[in-house]
């Protein structure tokens, strides 16, 4: 057995935490050789899934390993549970047989004009300051556009001050009262908004205007409808703001994979990829037990919870060969940032396109973009991205 | 070479249809639909690509 202090460090493990947060280096190298099933006392106590293969065996597998518990930790502490995430067959597949149709790869093709059009207007308006916040003008921007615009809503600063409260004041305890007050805010404001709709009788054509036709055919409740608006604009907002920012960080810190990305634009769908592999937008998504398991050799108790750490999955070197390399190169990428099984994200065709075109376009309007401080930037924590470049357009 | 799909596992992320348009195809709800169950000879190392690609296994091939 190796390092003493390591295997401490294991047993504190925190997937939230800044130093862990990077998957690789010793740590990870000792998990990974000697037990990459692993229990950690915090947050209450977990089990910890690192393997790709495992981690894909138990996402696949709902009756034993379920969702209605809650998949966060630590939770948001919310009450509302987050549909249709944090729910389990027979209510699971109702939720998944009504959204997934409505954010379909042929549903998201359908936004590129617009995806492109608000990406251009967003760079081209920062163009001429000869530097920006990348993260606050355009990384949280562009999701904002495109989740409102599928729901059916009016963008509003007031979405991204209540999802960050929800999901990065969850890690500080300290901020339970603005969590629940993020929570009543958001929940009132969609209230209001069903009810007017519903009142009107007006058919947005948008994923509201679905839902709204589903409560009315008995397929999903009111309060079903609240808790699915109220998860799909946190859901459809942080995420991929994350990931956009990771990309334009990437394309900042590696020339190299700038310029082939720049000279063969048939390799930005291989550059989304590897973005989401190696800068997985969520660390992890948990699990409880339902009964009495075993896994990899360990002894699950019902009640337990299981953490499918799918950012460390994604450097697994039994999956992936130069697992912490970015390699435009790699022509089959089976990572699992989306999450592999029935829960697989439903709004990844949005993502992959909202990712490729902001690849794309700031490739085009600022190629030459530089860290203002590369010293202090890395892909994580998603905080302000500084960058300057020249206030003329690329191409 | 043959190519199948289990659609009890395909969760519709369309990396095969990406890696191979001529072979995998999408239904209304994101799900795979095999374009052609025989692999022409020109497409067999994207439909490999696919094979290795789907983040499900959801993919088979024989000769």
């Amino acid at each position: 057995m190796s390092d003493r202090p390591l295997l401490e460090r294991i047993s504190h493990y925190n997937h939230n935490a800044v130093d862990t947060r990077e998957p690789s280096g010793p740590l990870y190298d000792t998990i990974r050789a000697e037990c990459p099933v692993f229990h950690t006392d915090s947050y209450g106590g977990y089990w910890v899934v690192v393997g790709h293969e495992t981690l894909r065996q138990v996402a696949r597998d709902p009756e034993t390993f379920r969702s209605g518990s809650g998949s966060m930790i630590p939770p948001m502490g919310v009450v509302r549970r987050l549909l249709p995430m944090e729910s389990d067959p027979p209510d699971h597949p109702r939720f998944r047989d009504l959204l997934v149709p409505m954010l379909s790869p042929g549903q998201a093709k359908e936004l590129e004009p617009l995806v492109r059009k608000v990406a251009r207007e967003l760079l081209m308006g920062l163009l001429p300051s000869g530097q920006a916040d990348l993260n606050e003008a355009f990384a949280k921007q562009l999701p904002m556009h495109v989740i409102t615009r599928v729901l059916g809503l009016e963008r509003s600063q007031q979405f991204w001050d209540w999802t960050e409260t929800l999901i990065y004041g969850r890690l500080e305890a300290a901020s339970s009262d603005r969590i629940v007050e993020a929570a009543i805010g958001m929940l009132a404001y969609f209230e209001a908004l069903l009810a007017e709709r519903r009142e009107s009788g007006r058919h947005g054509h948008d994923v509201i205007g679905a839902l709204l036709d589903a409560e009315r055919d008995g397929v999903i409740s009111r309060s079903e409808t609240t808790d699915l608006c109220f998860f799909l604009l946190i859901a459809g907002l942080d995420n991929t703001a994350f990931a956009i920012r990771a990309s334009i960080w990437h394309l900042a810190t590696h020339p190299t994979d700038r310029e082939r990305l720049m000279l063969d634009p048939e390799l930005v769908k291989r550059g989304v990829e590897e973005v989401l592999r190696l800068y997985a937008p969520v660390p992890g998504l948990s699990r409880t037990v339902a009964a009495s398991t075993e896994l990899d050799g360990n002894e699950l108790e019902e009640g337990e919870r299981v953490l499918l750490a799918f950012g460390a999955a994604n450097r697994d070197g039994e999956a992936f060969e130069d697992p912490d390399v970015f390699r435009l190169d790699r022509r089959a990428n089976p990572h699992v940032a989306f999450g592999v099984g029935p829960h697989r994200c439903i709004g990844l065709h949005l993502a992959r396109l909202e990712l490729r075109v902001a690849i794309e376009e700031v490739l085009r309007i600022m190629p030459d973009l530089r860290l203002e401080r590369p010293e202090d930037t890395t892909w994580y924590p998603a905080e302000e991205l500084l960058v300057s470049f020249s206030t003329e357009p690329g191409r | 070479m043959k190519v199948s799909v289990d659609s009890d596992r395909c969760t519709g992320h369309a990396r095969c249809a990406d890696a191979c348009p001529s072979v995998f195809s999408s239904d209304d709800n994101g799900f795979t639909v095999l374009l052609v169950a025989d692999v022409p000879s020109a497409d067999e190392a994207a439909v490999l690509d696919a094979v290795a690609g789907c983040p499900e296994g959801a993919i088979s091939v024989s000769s």
